[in-house]
């Protein structure tokens, strides 16, 4: 009762009380403590103290925490030994995390991969992928249910019927965003849904960094699918380094604005995604070993005829139009238009906007 | 003493012919003014009476009594203040010799007599026309519009007294039509000089060629109210027939820009997006045209789409259908005529970029904003088409693009191809294709067929999007002289078709 009771409290930062809990041990002491004890740690003042002692005595924890485990809401604190390890190892991890699901086992390997939420196809379809292959090999993939790279991370461990823990940066009873309903819903009963903050917390712009900490601090390693030079990924990348984890991020081409920041972190000596394979064999420490495989070969294995491939080659996975195209390739503008139709049925291609197409392609062999 | 003089007041944009008695007789010296009549035809007592008097004449200390019947028809306007003045000084014995049976008397006063130009003489002169008047006595200004009723003597007049001298003497003054200043050659905007926009020129002319309601979106700046301005050049000359009623449109508003309509060019009306509903609709005590009389036989453009108030943007709707609209005022119901093309602008998204990398709208931001028109609006457009921005390479072009003269012939040569078949039905052009009939002018071939029902699920279509389809490439069969819908002119239509807004709504494909 006493952890969830300093876990709920508002007049106290999250700051003040893993200080009060590394001062004074326990919740309970903390709680129990006479004023002078309290105000002798240094750590709060008499206002905060009056605060606290107001909401101590005012507010009824006890039917507070009976609703939580009515809906199914768990915590976990510094004090139990089941609050993941690498978690409580960062300079800064919160006195307690409230969980829907089932915590991860302490000798489970979780990966983060994070990236941004408006993404091209290209990093959406790697980060999907990557995490199936990835939670097919047994690790569990921990993202934040954000739109774009996380969602698809998420989708991808769940696809392979792997574990996978979303980080909020809201209460847990708030969907946001509300179109990852699916993943909201489903991520519980395949790993857990975290967050630091209480029931009925709104997600604020600045929870966001916060939360993001939190996604590396429980990771080994953390993935960067696509990210902007300026981004919140890149900012989660740098919060790994911190922390000490290992940072890999997936090449782009330089002239793509969503691969600079990848390109960027792997300048500065990030870990490049070369291969699932690769990515698996450094994650895992194994002994490199390395299928030889022509780039090249992937578009003869379409299967499709000469025009068809010369119109395919010339889209890519960001959105291009169909006049576009034409100036490109020079077709005809109804043959073009027949051949995008064909492409679009054998399913290379995908209408993602009025007469503008992104290619459908697996990215990893 | 009595007279009668014959004049007439508007209703909606039709004239009915009324008359103007006066008669003085014995009694308490009164000056009355009876026969339903609105505030500013009342008020006409006063200028009439300062105006006989600053003529030197002296007006009676006797009864006078003006009726304009029939006493049931409410009247309204300024130009009962010639007719009555006349008539008061022929009631008091002026112009012996004047002969009224066939006179035809409108006009406004000032206070030293002068003839002031009032609004919908042209309607006023095809009511007269219709009951057999044959001179009409106008003011000086409006002498333009008369242009449009052969077969009456219309004389125009700048002052009381040369209305005077015209009754007694038959002496007409020295006739001047005013050309508005505008009619200075204006540099219209020709297609030969739009550079690039190749999508966006052939979608403008099938829309003008079958009459399909058009929605142009894309970046800012990449040039859609330029192509919408040039639109009136591709677009077929007024009939007479639909001259006559358009000018009878402008007359009844007052709008002086009448001189580009007697050339025969279709209006083009592009009101601003803080428009309110009665500007677009029409409306008022008594009932003027809105926007949308205005467009009549035209092109009304509505740029920045989604910037028009909503409930503005949703009367569209009737009119769009009946070609008309109907508005019914404490006392009155008009119909005004309202059949126009709707042409539009939009951006994709509130920075207008979507969906590019420039583009920082939030998606939340992206979807509201095309929410913004409804559904059923959007579908009434039956053709939409992107702007792009255009290349540097494209207008540095120095080979001169198509011109307007072009365009239109092939346009006139599809109009004609329609007029033919729908020759003894309701329907004028293709967009109007009810979906009962489809099936006879838009016959399909199994292989055509077989595309169209790929299409439909592909696409996600809309039975109403299926339709609106084949009405646009029927007129792309026209346009191509084809009398069967083929393949081409389906795959064409589907290139053009109405907006999916499945594509605003959170679409991670094209976030880049």
């Amino acid at each position: 009762m006493y952890p969830f009771k300093l876990a709920v409290i508002n007049s106290l930062t999250a700051t003040q009380k893993r200080q009060l809990f590394y001062a004074l041990r326990s919740a309970e002491t903390i709680l129990r403590a006479s004023d002078e004890q309290l105000l002798g740690t240094g750590l709060i003042n008499e206002t905060v103290l009056s605060r606290l002692r107001k909401e101590q005595k005012e507010r009824d924890f006890e039917e507070e925490y009976n609703r939580y485990r009515q809906m199914g809401y768990g915590i976990v604190t510094l004090e139990d030994p089941q609050y993941p390890n690498l978690l409580s190892e960062i300079p800064d991890p919160p006195y307690a995390l409230f969980y829907k699901g089932t915590l991860p086992d302490p000798a489970e390997k979780l990966i983060a991969c994070v990236g941004a939420r408006r993404c091209s196809a290209y990093g959406r379809t790697a980060a999907e992928e990557l995490s199936r292959y990835l939670a097919d090999h047994g690790f569990s993939i921990v993202s934040g249910m954000a739109l774009g790279i996380d969602a698809a991370a998420h989708r991808g461990a769940l696809c392979a019927a792997g574990k996978t823990y979303a980080f909020l940066a809201c209460g847990l009873d708030i969907c946001y965003p509300r179109t990852n309903k699916n993943l909201y819903l489903d991520i519980p009963n395949h790993g857990a849904l975290f967050s630091e903050f209480p029931l009925g917390v709104e997600p604020v712009a600045r929870y966001f960094p916060s939360r993001n900490r939190l996604i590396s601090g429980i990771s080994q390693s953390v993935l960067v699918m696509e990210a902007r030079l300026r981004s919140g990924s890149l900012i989660t990348a740098d919060q790994a380094l911190e922390q000490g984890r290992d940072v890999y991020a997936l090449p782009g081409r330089i002239s793509d604005v969503m691969s600079e920041g990848c390109n960027h972190l792997i300048a500065q000596g990030a870990g490049i995604i070369q291969s699932r394979e690769r990515l698996l064999c450094d994650l895992t420490d194994l002994p490199q070993t390395i299928r030889k495989r022509g780039i090249d070969t992937q578009f003869n294995e379409l299967h499709l005829e000469k025009e068809e491939l010369l119109v395919y080659s010339c889209f890519d996975f960001y959105a291009k139009s169909v006049d576009e195209v034409q100036q490109e390739v020079g077709l005809d503008f109804l043959t073009l238009l027949s051949i995008i139709l064909k492409l679009c049925e054998k399913g290379y291609l995908k209408e993602v906007f009025m007469n503008q197409y992104i290619r459908v392609a697996q990215i990893f062999h | 003493m009595f007279s009668k003089i014959y004049s007439a007041t508007l209703t909606g944009i039709e004239s009915i012919v009324v008359s103007v008695e006066v008669d003085v007789s014995d009694g308490l010296p009164v000056f009355d003014m009876v026969g339903a009549l609105s505030l500013e035809v009342k008020e006409g007592k006063e200028r009439v009476r300062t105006v006989i008097r600053s003529m030197g004449q002296r007006i009676p200390a006797r009864r006078i009594t003006v009726n304009i019947a029939p006493a049931d028809l409410k009247k309204s306007g300024t130009g009962f203040d010639l007719p009555v003045a006349l008539a008061v000084l022929l009631a008091i014995g002026n112009y012996p010799d004047a002969k009224l049976e066939d006179l035809f008397v409108a006009g406004e006063l000032g206070l030293s007599g002068e003839v002031l130009p009032i609004r919908g003489i042209l309607p006023m002169l095809l009511a007269a026309k219709e009951v057999g008047l044959k001179r009409c006595l106008i003011p000086m200004d409006n002498l333009s519009e008369a242009a449009f009723v052969p077969g009456l003597t219309v004389i125009g007049v700048r002052h009381l007294k040369e209305a005077g001298a015209y009754l007694q003497e038959g002496s007409i003054p020295k006739q001047e039509v005013k050309r508005s200043e505008a009619s200075s050659p204006k540099r219209v905007l020709d297609f030969a000089d739009i550079h690039g926009q190749k999508m966006i020129r052939r979608a403008s002319e099938i829309a003008v060629a079958g009459m399909h309601n058009f929605l142009m979106y894309g970046p800012p700046g990449a040039g859609k109210s330029l192509i919408a301005s040039a639109l009136p050049t591709i677009l077929p000359p007024m009939t007479e027939q639909e001259k006559t009623q358009v000018m009878k449109i402008y007359s009844v508003s007052g709008k002086e820009n009448m001189d580009a309509l007697m050339d025969g060019q279709r209006p083009f009306r592009s009101p601003h997006h803080s428009m309110t509903q009665i500007a677009m609709a029409g409306g008022g005590v008594i009932p003027r045209p809105g926007e949308i009389t205005l467009a009549h036989h035209g092109v009304l453009f509505l740029d920045e789409l989604p910037e028009y108030n909503r409930k503005t943007l949703e009367i569209l709707r009737q009119p769009l259908e009946e070609g008309c609209i109907h508005i019914s005022r404490n006392k009155t119901e008009e119909v005004f005529p309202a059949d126009f093309l709707l042409v539009a602008a939009m951006n994709p998204c509130k920075c207008g970029y979507y969906p590019s990398v420039k583009c920082h709208c939030s998606p939340r931001s992206i979807g509201q904003y095309i929410a913004r028109i409804s559904q059923p609006l959007l579908d009434r457009f039956d053709l939409c088409a992107e702007a792009k921005k255009v290349q540097i390479t494209e207008l540095k072009e120095t080979e001169k693009e198509e011109s307007s003269d072009r365009i239109r012939e092939r346009v006139v040569a599809a109009m004609e191809i329609q007029k033919e078949r729908y020759k003894g039905c309701e329907v004028l052009f293709n967009s109007q294709i009810s979906s009962a009939a489809i099936e006879e002018y838009c016959h399909l071939d199994t292989k055509e067929n077989q595309y169209l029902d790929r299409i439909y699920d592909e696409k996600e279509l809309t039975v109403r999007g299926y339709y609106r389809i084949l009405r646009v490439a029927r007129t792309i069969a026209d346009l191509s002289g084809s009398e069967r819908v083929k393949l081409e002119h389906l795959m064409e239509a589907v290139y053009y078709r109405t907006l999916n807004r499945r594509f605003w709504e959170v679409n991670e494909d094209v976030s880049v």
